[in-house]
């Protein structure tokens, strides 16, 4: 018997693929994505820009209606019905909840205000759908675990490389041992930004800018960084146990007192070190995160993935067949979701990147959920674990001290 | 451009690169903080409407319309539905002149279903003759909301979006050739001009361009935008270099004054 390259290549990719688990579905093919089991009826509380966002990406789904729309600001309620006309308008969740009936809710309101809906919806057995942190203090979250636990609904926790498919499919690598021993842990995300909505009046600068109110806000390191270090404690499944932090206003001096730039470097069980920056005043580079091993390296990049192999790893066969990025002086190999069905399709190259927003498979992976009643990817557990950190973190920057987090507080 | 800053009382430009060029907005008021806040949100409406509109990105909602040609309708939000109906209707009203298909195939929407799908399975839309105005509409609606009362918004210094008028009252002016300016209030401006007889280098403008350049005012710049460009690939014999149309009469290219 003999066998051409072009076969060989093929069933090495074969091979590699299942031996590192890699995931069944191309996303760019994958049909069964975005159908569900039953119809749903859901609602959107919170029609600010991630509220907006998530009514269109519900929009290209089968079998979901959406039936309620809900903010207390008027002109953002419009702006999100000219994305879904002829969709009730409320001003209350509590009515929303009442008169549109949904099955499922997305809560996109300002963080310190998810408990209450998170608690009325749960109660009401309405599956919930919480953006991430899912609350400014320990104590909200607790709350919101405690109610998703006593409910018959679902919860979904907001952090989307959870069910991100590059993120997911990288995490098989990872924990496959490809990167060998883990170094340290690195995450950026920079965007030149103000953060702050124009409002014509104290009250409602109050009611829009609440990332900027030190009362209510849990800053760059919970509404950004918190997101990142749960791509850590989700890939080693490992928490921190303490957070050093500092921060400063360098480009937004217009009275606030909320950094734009901050900085912080937390500490694995096993002394891992993870520093994360995060800046409202430059946006070089965007968003990152990077996990270095001994034999090679990470990067993540929301749509994106890569690996970056030290010159003395081993080679392995589906190496040849991939494709590779130059970075600098560095060569990237592409991590691709659903690499085995491609190459076996000869579409290897078109399988770069995602092909939906890391949003749109955060709403499929919950809508999925609901309508075949399984266990959401992200649990009220991983979210209050990952939003603790993010207050921990945050506590540490405004501080500028060392901050112990102790694994009971996770729980 | 030419901005009055003796008359008025605080000046805030604000700029961001999408849609491969740059957008400018220069607002007036007495409020310069309010007025960068303002300002923001509309630059992060050009951004979410770059994410959503481009084809260069593969998460974009048109990637994944482009994805699908030849294979199913891919359902959309109401405002991308709205957007591709004002498209296709300039596309029939032009003749074709103006087509986000680049000639491939019509669109097929399904008003019922707000689904929208290429029939070609080799087709593809590109939004590039009328994405612009359309994030410039979107900026111009949040900063009316916003309470913004004179602003002016340039996408690429080709197309224009004005609030109010300038401060002191007169009409916003925007030069577009020598000696030929068009004046704005309320109302929004776009100019289009055939780079080369190249197909390859006439990007979204198809057809034989017989016209050097056309300039469309229209209250909604999307429909400007796509007007203009349309004009300059309809091959219309007497249109006049540098035409200016002072308002839509697109179908009678014969009245267009300077």
């Amino acid at each position: 018997m003999t066998i051409d390259r072009r076969s060989f290549v093929k069933t090495s990719v074969g091979l590699a693929g299942g031996m590192l688990g890699v995931t069944a579905i191309a996303p760019a093919f994958a049909e069964s994505l975005g159908r569900f089991t039953k119809p749903l009826r859901v609602g959107v509380i919170g029609c600010g820009r991630q509220g907006r966002a998530i009514i269109s990406e519900l929009a290209t789904f089968d079998g979901i209606e959406l039936v309620g729309l809900c903010d207390t600001q008027s002109r953002r309620l419009a702006a999100a019905q000219r994305r879904a006309k002829g969709v009730p308008g409320f001003a209350s969740h509590a009515e929303c909840l009442d008169k549109a009936s949904p099955d499922a809710v997305f809560i996109a309101t300002p963080t310190h205000l998810h408990r209450n809906v998170a608690e009325d919806a749960l109660s009401a057995n309405v599956s919930v759908y919480c953006e991430a942190p899912l609350a400014h203090t320990a104590e909200d979250a607790r709350a919101i675990v405690k109610a998703a636990n006593a409910s018959n609904a679902s919860f979904h926790s907001g952090y989307l490389a959870r069910t991100n498919p590059i993120y997911k499919h990288a995490r098989t690598f990872f924990r496959s041992d490809a990167v060998r021993d883990l170094v340290s842990m690195q995450a950026s995300r920079a965007r030149k930004t103000k953060w702050r909505s124009p409002a014509r009046d104290a009250a409602q600068d109050k009611l829009l800018n609440w990332r900027l109110d030190p009362e209510v806000t849990t800053g760059l390191a919970g509404e950004w960084t918190s997101h990142q270090l749960d791509v850590f404690t989700w890939y080693t499944g490992r928490f921190p146990v303490s957070v050093q932090g500092q921060g400063s206003v360098r480009l937004h001096d217009d009275g606030r007192t909320v950094h734009d730039t901050i900085t912080c470097t937390l500490t694995l069980d096993r002394g891992e070190p993870i520093t994360c920056n995060a800046t409202l005043a430059n946006s070089f580079e965007g968003t990152h995160e990077q996990l270095r091993g001994t034999n090679a390296a990470i990067k993540l990049a929301e749509t994106h993935g890569w690996m970056f192999k030290e010159a003395d790893a081993p080679t392995q066969g589906w190496e040849v067949y991939a494709n590779r990025q130059q970075f600098h002086n560095d060569e990237g190999i592409a991590l691709v979701a659903g690499a085995t069905q491609l190459a076996e399709q000869g579409r290897l190259g078109e399988g770069i990147g995602l092909a939906r927003t890391p949003l749109w498979y955060g709403i499929e992976s919950f809508l999925r959920a609901v309508s075949e009643e399984i266990e959401t990817e992200c649990t009220a557990a991983d979210g209050l674990r990952s939003t603790i950190v993010g207050i921990k973190t945050h506590e540490a920057v405004t501080s500028g001290t060392t901050v112990t987090i102790d694994p009971s507080e996770l729980a | 451009m030419s901005p009055d800053r003796v008359a008025c009382r605080e000046c805030v430009t604000v700029a961001t690169n999408a849609m491969a060029t740059r957008f400018e907005f220069v607002l007036y008021g007495d409020d310069a903080p309010f007025l960068r806040d303002a300002g923001e949100a509309a630059i992060n409406d050009v951004l979410d409407a770059h994410n959503r509109l481009t084809r260069f990105e593969r998460t974009s909602i048109v990637s994944a319309i482009n994805a699908h040609a030849g294979h199913r309708p891919v359902r959309i939000d109401d405002e991308l539905f709205d957007l591709l109906s004002i498209a296709e209707r300039i596309r029939v009203e032009s003749d074709n002149a103006f087509d986000i298909t680049l000639g491939s195939s019509a669109l097929i929407l399904d008003s019922a279903k707000r689904t929208v799908m290429l029939p070609d399975p080799a087709g593809s839309i590109d939004l590039g003759g009328i994405g612009k105005g359309h994030a410039l509409d979107l900026a111009t609606e949040t900063l009316r909301d916003a309470g913004v009362e004179s602003a002016l918004l340039h996408g690429g210094t080709s197309t224009f979006a004005a609030i109010g008028r300038r401060p002191g009252g007169e009409s916003w002016t925007v030069n577009i050739a020598e000696a030929l300016n068009a004046t704005l209030a309320n109302e929004s401006l776009s100019v289009s001009k055939a780079v080369d007889g190249s197909s390859a280098h006439r990007g979204h403008i198809v057809g034989a361009a017989s016209i050097q350049a056309a300039a469309v005012k229209h209250t909604s710049a999307a429909e400007a935008d796509a007007w203009s460009t349309a004009i300059v690939a309809d091959s219309q014999a007497d249109i006049p270099q540098h035409a200016y149309q002072t308002e839509h009469r697109w179908h009678s290219s014969k009245d267009w004054d300077r």
